[in-house]
């Protein structure tokens, strides 16, 4: 389907017949301020290659649809022969198969950087260490110290209620028995007599505190939960805390994007984007 | 697991007749429990954080996620040592709380009170280690490999 509106139109299989041929479309573009004649290489899935010229004066990209050919690209080489030592040439070869470059590519490199073999086709992924897991605890704990005090009050203000109502219940049964002092002190066998002559309070106090208990396990799923979400999204400063809970869609694709963001101003000598199409 | 492995011990410890006679076969007895809890404890943790990592953009499954979880965690062997470093200095804490308590009875209400704070002292400093602890396994959680996707795609209805 293509378009939009009204001018959409649905393009079926007997629309384009099969023609044994690929239409392979190259955009390349010059980000630098330096303008020089370029070398397009393309090599064909074949081993065969075909060599373009682009006199590049500053004035738009080059783009086109060279050949067709019964034969997909499977590479594009700006500058094959390194006659433009403007910067690094490693970003003027690229694959257009992106599934068997990125595991070549993430063996290759794993020797040296250590590839993640669980990731997404090998991709590349830092490597923590023991020191790393270590390391972030405490950075965690000073941006978001304000978190964990608000948790702290939180939890403090449900331990002094359990406090004081088990106090206030056991007032009710021992605060004219000396012997519970003693049981307080360590006095074993007053502990013994003192749970049988007051076991309906010790049984409430038991409720109280497994009640706070229960109910701080409730809370906890949410607070940690929400310590994870902030820990996540990693915000700096009071102001974004807010946004922390609301949805984000930051998807790994959107990484990807922002890598191409970083990378693309170090380009230099042109990025370029390849489609292959049969 | 515990009652079991208390079983096996049951002997020496009815014969004991020093606290370390005591101690030991009890010890020894609590290893195999806690190495278990501890593994169990440590793939909720990393399965709670993947669930909260990947839920807008891949929404995994609960019961999927916990047993990837299982293999992650049993090939990650930094996952149970990080998490053992988080209990180590939470009974660190504990055992440093219980000796300067040692000897110092805190009766009525000022004792009341001083009890509370430094027992809440005690629980903040925990709280700070968890939440450490926490904030490792997110960015070990992180570079996880992504689960499937399951989040569904809007399609326009057709006209």
């Amino acid at each position: 389907m293509f378009g939009t509106g009204g001018a959409r139109k649905t393009v079926t299989e007997s629309d384009t017949p099969e023609t044994g041929t690929w239409v392979c479309e190259l955009v390349v573009q010059n980000t630098g301020v330096v303008h020089v004649p370029l070398e397009i290489e393309l090599k064909f899935a074949d081993g065969s290659t075909q060599r373009l010229r682009w006199d590049d004066r500053g004035t738009s990209n080059w783009s086109g649809s060279p050949s067709n050919a019964a034969r997909p690209w499977s590479r594009v080489w700006l500058d094959p022969e390194g006659k433009i030592a403007l910067d690094n040439p490693t970003t003027h070869h690229y694959r257009l198969d992106p599934d068997i470059g990125g595991r070549a590519a993430g063996q290759r490199v794993g020797r040296l950087v250590c590839t993640d073999p669980d990731a997404d086709r090998g991709a590349l992924m830092p490597r923590l260490g023991l020191g790393d897991l270590v390391g972030a605890g405490p950075k965690a704990v000073s941006r978001y110290t304000g978190t964990l005090l608000a948790v702290f009050v939180a939890q403090s203000i449900v331990a002094a209620i359990c406090i004081i109502a088990v106090a206030v219940v056991l007032a009710q049964a021992f605060a004219h028995l000396p012997m519970f002092d003693e049981a307080v002190d360590g006095d074993l066998v007053a502990l013994i007599y003192s749970l049988g002559h007051g076991k309906p309070s010790m049984l409430a106090a038991g409720g109280i505190v497994f009640s706070a208990v229960a109910l701080w396990q409730l809370a906890s799923w949410f607070l940690v939960g929400g310590n994870r979400r902030r820990a996540r999204a990693a915000p700096r400063g009071s102001r974004r805390h807010g946004a922390v809970f609301r949805r984000e869609r930051r998807s790994h694709l959107s990484h990807v994007r922002e890598a191409r963001a970083v990378l693309a101003p170090r380009l230099g000598r042109g990025g370029a984007s390849c489609s292959s199409t049969p | 697991m515990f009652f079991n492995s208390l079983n096996l011990v049951a002997t020496r410890i009815d014969h004991a007749l020093t606290v370390p006679e005591l101690l030991g076969p009890l010890a020894v007895a609590v290893v195999p429990a806690a190495l278990l809890i501890h593994l169990l404890w440590t793939v909720s943790d990393y399965a709670r954080a993947e669930l909260t990592l990947r839920h807008d953009t891949h929404d995994p499954g609960v019961v999927a996620t916990y047993v990837r979880t299982i293999a992650y965690v049993l090939r990650r062997p930094v996952t149970l040592v990080h998490g053992a470093v988080g209990w180590i200095l939470f009974a660190l804490v504990t055992i440093a709380y219980a000796y300067l308590a040692q000897g110092h009875p805190m009766y009525g209400a000022e004792g009341a009170v001083t009890l509370f704070v430094a027992r809440q002292g005690v629980s903040l400093l925990r709280m700070a280690i968890r939440f450490g602890i926490l904030a490792g396994q997110i960015e070990l959680g992180r570079t996880r490999p992504l689960p499937p996707r399951r989040v569904e795609v809007k399609v326009d209805p057709k006209p």
